[in-house]
């Protein structure tokens, strides 16, 4: 039987609960609106994470990073060009 | 290459063919959802920057013990996941169906406190409606924060019931009519599915839970 690669899965879990720790720690430390910019860098990593070594993008064929890629852009793009209303309303 | 061996790269039986499209398919589904679920960010984000003092003040009175718990549990259970498909892709069938059901039970996990959480909001009239009740004077506000978080945690759950149902067929299968090719390729893509309802979690606990705590 080939064994699994338990050890590398471990780590990266390991990794993902520290980041939880690291997120709620430093949300609990009044740092005013760097507490947001590190919430969500940090959810980015782990995401980041789990897309690497869970989802195996980086490995796939180039047609699946395409596809996750152009997700994002798509995403961006609705953001970015929609906020340029929602911030031209003063708030 | 022969033309039969082209034939079935191509139209692929069971073969490597078939599960890059599946695997393929299941990208595609994905990016579809992430603009689903993008957009509830979105709407979060446009309201957040117009009440951020009824935000602030509305997060406080989540359940950040029980978040935090619940996205450990998350994130356990992708690990649990990503080491089913590993199994599954080994050959290791009887393996690869226990990893699935400590996936399963930790989704069911996560649904019960959720649930829970549901019911102390419920209890202490945060759900949107005529019985929201809210102290001070962002009220309006920290209705439409909760309205958000009940719309955005809902259509999780959701999709996490749907993960939960898809992950028991999966070992059902396993258990029943054993391992092959086709049914590596479905756990796989099981697997990309779990993983994304937990990409969407990770974003969702601190647009939720961890607003203002200092």
């Amino acid at each position: 039987m080939k064994p699994l690669t338990l050890r590398r899965h471990l780590l990266v879990w390991l990794a993902l609960l520290v980041l939880l720790a690291l997120t709620a720690g430093s949300a609990l430390l009044p740092l005013g609106a760097f507490n947001a910019v590190s919430n969500f860098a940090i959810a980015a990593v782990k995401s980041a994470l789990v897309l690497v070594f869970f989802m195996h993008v980086a490995r796939g064929e180039p047609a699946v990073r395409v596809v996750a890629a152009a997700g994002l852009l798509w995403l961006g793009f609705l953001v970015a060009l929609s906020l340029t209303d929602f911030l031209a309303r003063g708030y | 290459m022969n033309g039969a061996s082209a034939m079935t790269a191509t139209a692929g039986g069971a073969g490597n063919g078939r599960r890059q499209t599946m695997e393929l398919g299941m990208w595609v589904f994905l990016t579809t959802e992430t603009l689903f679920f993008g957009v509830l960010f979105f709407v979060y984000l446009v309201m957040r920057l117009a009440h951020p003092e009824g935000f602030a003040a509305a997060s406080r009175h989540t359940d950040m013990l029980m978040g935090t718990l619940n996205t450990a549990v998350l994130l356990t259970s992708s690990m649990t996941m990503a080491l089913a498909v590993e199994a599954a892709t080994l050959g290791r069938a009887r393996l690869a169906s226990r990893l699935l059901a400590a996936t399963l039970l930790l989704g069911v996990v996560f649904l019960a406190i959720k649930g829970y959480e549901y019911r102390r909001e419920y209890v202490e009239h945060l759900w949107p409606g005529p019985g929201f009740r809210f102290e001070g004077t962002n009220a309006a506000g920290a209705q439409t924060f909760f309205w958000l978080y009940f719309v955005m945690t809902g259509f999780h759950a959701l999709h996490l019931v749907i993960g939960v149902a898809l992950v028991g067929f999966m070992a059902w299968r396993l258990a029943r009519s054993g391992l092959g090719a086709q049914s590596a390729a479905s756990i796989d893509n099981a697997g990309l599915y779990w993983h994304f309802v937990d990409i969407v979690w990770i974003f969702m606990y601190p647009a939720l839970y961890l607003v203002s705590r200092s």
